[in-house]
């Protein structure tokens, strides 16, 4: 099956990214942001600087390795907040009488009601910006999906003959849904979660082009493509190659969702339904 | 159905006047003072005050809300802190923009999607197929704002098909009719491919799969067994059942018109209404900020709510009066 | 007569779940001569429905071999340029479940008229007389309401007569008929089985007709097939022999457990209740049959025996103590006395849970477990097995063992025998009676086979429309309501001794609900209903001792239509 290939893949990719990210110092020592010798300049790539150098006459490569530590950590941390958030109100949604589900599908509709990009921005500009900032505003903006999606899939397992049938052997309601429906939930979430990250990475670039997010010294590819941007024509290796790094990235955790999601689901099963 | 109806409705007007007024709070604990922008240090303390009485920022934050509310149900929206002219007057400069923007990429992103949706689902495992996921999942992989400058950087800058942003030319004032439309045509092309190349194959891969659905279903086989044309199985019996779902998400993206493009905006100096937030957001300008936000959360809950109501029409198993049979 | 179908050397190779090929069909031969009617029966999982798709070229290419000539015309299994010629016009398929068969999304009559286009090379707007004289051929009640109707607007056999005349649409020389009624009622069977032998007749078209139910379709065709694990076999030449329809019809002395009175339910966004005053007594060590067609409340009242589900209004009393008005911890306590054994086994196990948790749950670890598990006679290494380890029959009696761990007063079991063939349904029945007697219990079985309840109950409640219709004990004397005993003679065809008989059952279509309000449920169809059995529900009478009955008709000269049992 193709499946369990692509989620190798995917996987692969990631393994890579975060190794190359942890490694960072060792791989390319050296403080990243100091200011590179006079007359290195917006250099193009050449053998001695592979990527090319920035207005400060830093090498981009070394500037690349170090930068896919904020986006890893921002990715990592701010969707395992959203998951754990969401998912306990979805199941606390499904599960609990009809005053909990309307009262918590309620807040989560509020949350909804605004695009999550202005949300974001409008929360992050209410104070100092920092990746820290960003991380948390992205988990807390970040749970509405898995809440719902959570929720829906409860409503289903809750009606399936076996957590009936838990029920009916006396069985507490706090144990019925630890042991028999949590599980149940836990392939979705996953794969919910390992796409998330990607979608997280993206936006968190977005912010960080616009300032709001990684402030220096911390590099984050999203700024280095801000700082590219006044020389887009002239210098393009400034711009494109962070970019690069991105799509590989929000490639590698999509791609690995995917096939997780493929290989986990349960009700997919490919080939024609026997007798 | 009514009942329903009128029900969603005030839910919806309660969520926009709940959340409006949490983003008026909220907006008021940001660290800045709009002043600093508009004083210096050689400012009189009474003339802070007086600068402080006239944008209305004296008094408690209460007093302001009020003030605030009262104003709304008029329709006056307050003035801007930064610009000095009524947010009603930014807003409705900045909603047009946005709206062709967001309204011409979104078809764009439709007729992209049916397109490739139904090629990935017919072709299923054959080149075509492998080769549209792959640069499905590329496109959904990338940034839309490096995407944008990708664009710019190659088609208008390597190239020069197209300007590199705005909305028109410096001297589109001058132009005649059809000029105008041309050079408004002209801008318009890069970002909304912009917007369109890097969102639809969400939608494609959201209707490959309800295709797929529709074709493993046995009304398929039947139909299949009764002699029909892959063909008019296709387009006739699967597309139709594959679509109800899209319209719970195209519902899902409506709301999204408004707002959606603050990316797309900012990089290609589009004067909508994402760019005047994102500056309003800079300069604390609070009227603005709050009046964009109360458009955003009715353009939204607007949305769903038009959504809902389509999709019970559309579905005729949902449809209120349907008998039962067992 | 002609040939018109011949299959040799058919094999049948399916990827699985893991990716591994698995061989389903082993070197199938068959033919079938033109309008002849021809059964292939055979235990579920022999391969038939596979089978079926592979005679009308719907499987993947790469999955067939063999060799099909139709009308003396030769051609590869796998080819399907030319199966593509013989679909439709020539074999046609219709399905199990005839929701399934029609789309959701469109009309009723747009679906056949397209067929009858494709056929006739006609316009839409000329196919709506035929579409109209299709389903007036398939005996629908109203064909132009049928037409203009969507899918989910009709009853399950008139869902099945839409897709018959779709069928017949193509014209088509053969028509495979997988197993066309068993999603159906027992009354709607029979019709639509002499409907399909009917049109064979007048249309002059073979039928092939696929049931795992020897007994209902030998009654139709000439010449049966046997297909057992995906090979054809020699079967048995008579037809299973039932054993006498004679009741258990012990009454020992009274030790109530349960009593439910006046149990109404009504289930949100429905416009009639699904159960009306309903009352029932459990005694220990006794089984109650709990029969009815589908839509009848059966299950709604399990659940709320069980606890599952709160009554609109009555009291389910155990012991004593009204079970519905308890909460919490009481309430879970209390409810561990009445167990649901639910349908399918397979879906009441948690697919994470081995055996040993499974039971442990349920308070039975160690020894008590290993004895439960003695008792079901299943092997100790069950502890170990996930579900999907297990086969039907296992899961079906962890399920039983886990049930009793509790150590419960009242069992109810929800079709435990439903898709069983007749071996596997009388296993089960001693093994349920056999834990009766053992544990005795106050057992509740709930069944739409009329003929299984009369052998295994000591008491048979028919319900229809949320209402008890009969309440007798089974004595070895005859069921009384008139509704009843249209219940045993559909269900029993072999009893039935003349066709005319048979059909004449089979007109009687029972209305899936009662008309308006109060009015005997069944007097749309009753023969001898009177003008006052629309007006008002009888109430449930005794006519002798043990046996009460919601008709005051009863007693009168019964018509010569019904069979007595």
């Amino acid at each position: 099956m193709r499946m369990p290939r692509i989620a190798a893949t995917g996987a692969f990719l990631c393994l890579v990214l975060a190794i190359v990210a942890l490694a960072a110092p060792w791989l390319a020592p050296g403080d990243p942001s100091a200011l590179g010798p006079a007359g290195a300049e917006l250099q193009a790539p050449s053998p001695e600087h592979p990527l090319g150098t920035d207005a400060l006459g830093r090498d981009v490569l070394v500037r690349l390795i170090h930068g896919g530590r904020a986006s890893l950590l921002v990715g990592w941390f701010s969707v395992m907040v959203a998951v754990v958030l969401g998912t306990a109100v979805g199941l606390g949604s499904g599960l609990g009488p009809q005053w909990v589900d309307r009262l918590l599908m309620g807040v989560t509709d509020a949350f909804l009601a605004f695009p999550r990009v202005f949300l974001v921005l409008l929360l992050i500009s209410v104070s100092t910006p920092s990746l820290g900032l960003v991380t948390v505003v992205l988990g807390l903006t970040g749970w509405m999906g898995v809440a719902r999606l959570v929720r829906a899939e409860t409503l289903s397992i809750r009606e399936r003959d076996f957590v009936q049938a838990a029920h009916g052997l006396g069985l507490a309601p706090w144990r019925v849904a630890w042991v028999h429906v949590l599980p149940q939930l836990a392939a979705t979430v996953v794969v919910a979660a390992t796409l998330r990250i990607g979608t997280t990475i993206l936006i968190e670039s977005f912010l960080s082009f616009l300032g709001l997010g990684a402030q220096e010294p911390t590099i984050s590819w999203g700024a280095m493509i801000q700082q590219g941007r006044g020389v887009l024509l002239e210098a393009w290796w400034l711009t494109t190659f962070p970019g690069l790094a991105l799509t590989l990235t929000v490639l590698g955790y999509n791609l690995l969702g995917d096939g997780l999601r493929a290989v986990l689901d349960p009700r997919r099963t490919e080939g024609v339904r026997r007798d | 159905m009514t009942s329903w109806l009128s029900r969603r409705l005030a839910i919806s007007v309660i969520l926009v006047f709940v959340l409006t007024s949490v983003v008026f709070f909220v907006v008021r604990l940001a660290p800045g003072d709009p002043l600093q922008r508009m004083v210096n240090e050689t400012t009189q303390p009474g003339d802070r005050d007086l600068v402080r009485e006239r944008l209305g920022l004296d008094g408690s934050l209460g007093r302001q809300y009020v003030d605030w509310l009262a104003g709304v149900v008029r329709g006056d929206l307050g003035i801007s802190l930064r610009q000095q002219r009524p947010v009603t007057a930014i807003i409705g400069e900045a909603v047009g923009p946005t709206l062709l923007l967001t309204v011409t990429a979104y078809l764009l992103h439709l007729v992209l999607a049916v397109l490739a949706g139904t090629t990935m689902a017919s072709r299923r495992g054959r080149p075509a197929d492998h080769l549209l996921q792959g640069v499905g999942l590329v496109l959904y992989s990338l940034p839309g704002f490096w995407l944008g400058l990708m664009l710019i950087m190659f088609f208008a800058g390597r190239l020069g098909w197209f300007p590199v942003g705005a909305m028109h030319a410096p001297d589109a004032v001058f132009m005649s009719g059809p000029a105008r439309l041309a050079d408004l045509l002209h801008h318009l092309a890069l970002p909304v491919a912009t917007l369109a190349l890097g969102s639809f194959m969400g939608t494609a891969r959201y209707l490959r799969a309800s295709l797929d659905e529709a074709l493993a279903q046995d009304y398929i086989m039947a139909a299949r067994a009764r002699g029909l044309t892959e063909r008019t199985i296709l387009w006739r019996h699967a597309l139709p059942n594959a679509l109800l779902p899209l319209v719970t998400l195209i519902g899902l993206h409506l709301p999204f018109l408004l707002g959606g493009a603050v990316v797309v905006e900012v990089v290609f100096g589009w004067p909508g209404m994402g760019r005047v937030t994102v500056e309003a957001l800079w300069a604390r300008d609070y009227p603005v900020i709050v009046g964009t936000t109360l458009l955003s959360a009715i353009t939204v809950v607007a949305g769903s709510l038009l959504a809902d109501i389509l999709y019970r029409r559309v579905d005729p198993r949902v449809r209120p009066g349907a008998g039962g049979g067992a | 007569m002609t040939e018109l179908l011949r299959v040799t050397g058919l094999d049948v190779r399916l990827p699985t779940v893991g990716g591994a090929e698995v061989q389903l069909l082993h070197d199938v031969e068959l033919e079938v001569a033109a309008g002849e009617a021809v059964a292939l029966v055979g235990p579920s999982g022999a391969g038939k429905s596979l089978l079926a798709r592979a005679l009308c070229g719907l499987l993947p290419t790469g999955a067939v071999a063999g060799t099909v000539t139709w009308r003396g015309r030769s051609f590869a299994a796998a080819d399907q340029a030319a199966w593509s010629m013989v679909r439709g016009a020539g074999i046609t398929l219709v399905m199990q479940d005839p929701g399934a068969g029609l789309n959701p999304v469109r009309r009723v009559g747009d679906q056949i008229a397209e067929t009858v286009c494709r056929h006739r090379g006609c316009s839409a707007g000329e196919a709506h007389d035929h579409v109209v004289a299709l389903l007036a051929e398939t005996q629908v009640p109203d064909a132009e309401a049928c037409a203009r109707a969507w899918p989910h607007e009709l009853s399950g056999g008139q869902q099945q007569r839409a897709l018959l005349a779709a069928a017949l649409a193509c014209e088509p020389g053969l028509l495979i008929a997988d197993e066309p009624t068993t999603a159906l009622d027992p009354t709607v069977q029979a019709s639509i089985l002499y409907l399909l032998d009917d049109l064979r007749a007048r249309r002059d078209m073979a039928l092939l007709l696929i049931s795992h139910d020897r007994d209902l379709v030998s009654l139709l065709t000439g010449r049966t097939i046997n297909l057992r694990d995906g090979r054809v076999v020699e079967g048995p030449t008579t037809a299973a022999v039932l054993p006498p329809v004679v009741g258990a019809g012990r009454q020992e002395d009274d030790d109530s457990v349960l009593t439910a009175r006046d149990i109404t339910v009504t289930w949100p966004g429905a416009s009639r209740p699904a159960l009306r005053g309903v009352d029932v007594n459990l005694d220990a060590g006794l089984v109650v049959g709990l029969a009815g067609e589908s839509g009848c409340g059966k299950t709604t009242l399990a659940r709320v025996l069980a606890g599952h589900m709160r009554p609109d209004s009555g009291r389910v009393e155990l012991g004593g103590r009204d079970l519905h008005a308890l909460r919490g911890a009481e309430f879970r306590r209390m409810r561990r006395q009445v167990q649901l054994l639910f349908q399918h086994a397979g879906a009441a196990l948690d697919p994470r849970q081995r055996g040993a948790a499974a039971l442990a749950e349920a308070g039975a670890s160690g020894e008590k477990a290993a004895a439960l598990l003695r008792e079901m006679d299943l092997d100790p290494d069950v502890l170990d097995r996930l579900p999907h380890q297990l086969s039907g029959g296992q899961r079906q009696r962890l399920a039983l063992a886990r049930a009793l761990a509790p150590g419960p007063r009242v069992l109810l079991a929800d079709e435990p025998t439903n898709a069983l063939d007749a071996e596997a349904t009388a296993r089960v029945r001693s093994l349920l009676l056999e834990t009766v007697r053992r544990h005795r219990l106050a057992m509740v079985l709930i069944s739409h086979d009329l003929p299984l309840l009369l052998r295994t109950a000591d008491r048979i409640l028919v319900m229809l429309d949320g209402v008890i219709i009969e309440d007798f004990a089974v004595d070895g004397r005859p069921p009384l309501h008139p509704y009843t005993r249209t219940l045993v003679s559909a269900a029993t065809p072999q009893l039935v001794r003349a066709r005319d008989q048979w059909r004449a059952v089979a007109a009687g279509m029972v209305p899936r609900h009662g008309e308006k309000g109060n009015a005997c449920p069944f007097n749309a169809v009753c023969p001898i209903a009177k003008p006052g059995c629309t007006r008002a529900l009888p109430g449930l009478e005794s006519v002798s001792q043990n046996h009460r009955i919601r008709c005051p008709e009863v007693g009168r000269p019964v018509p010569p239509l019904f069979i007595d049992t």
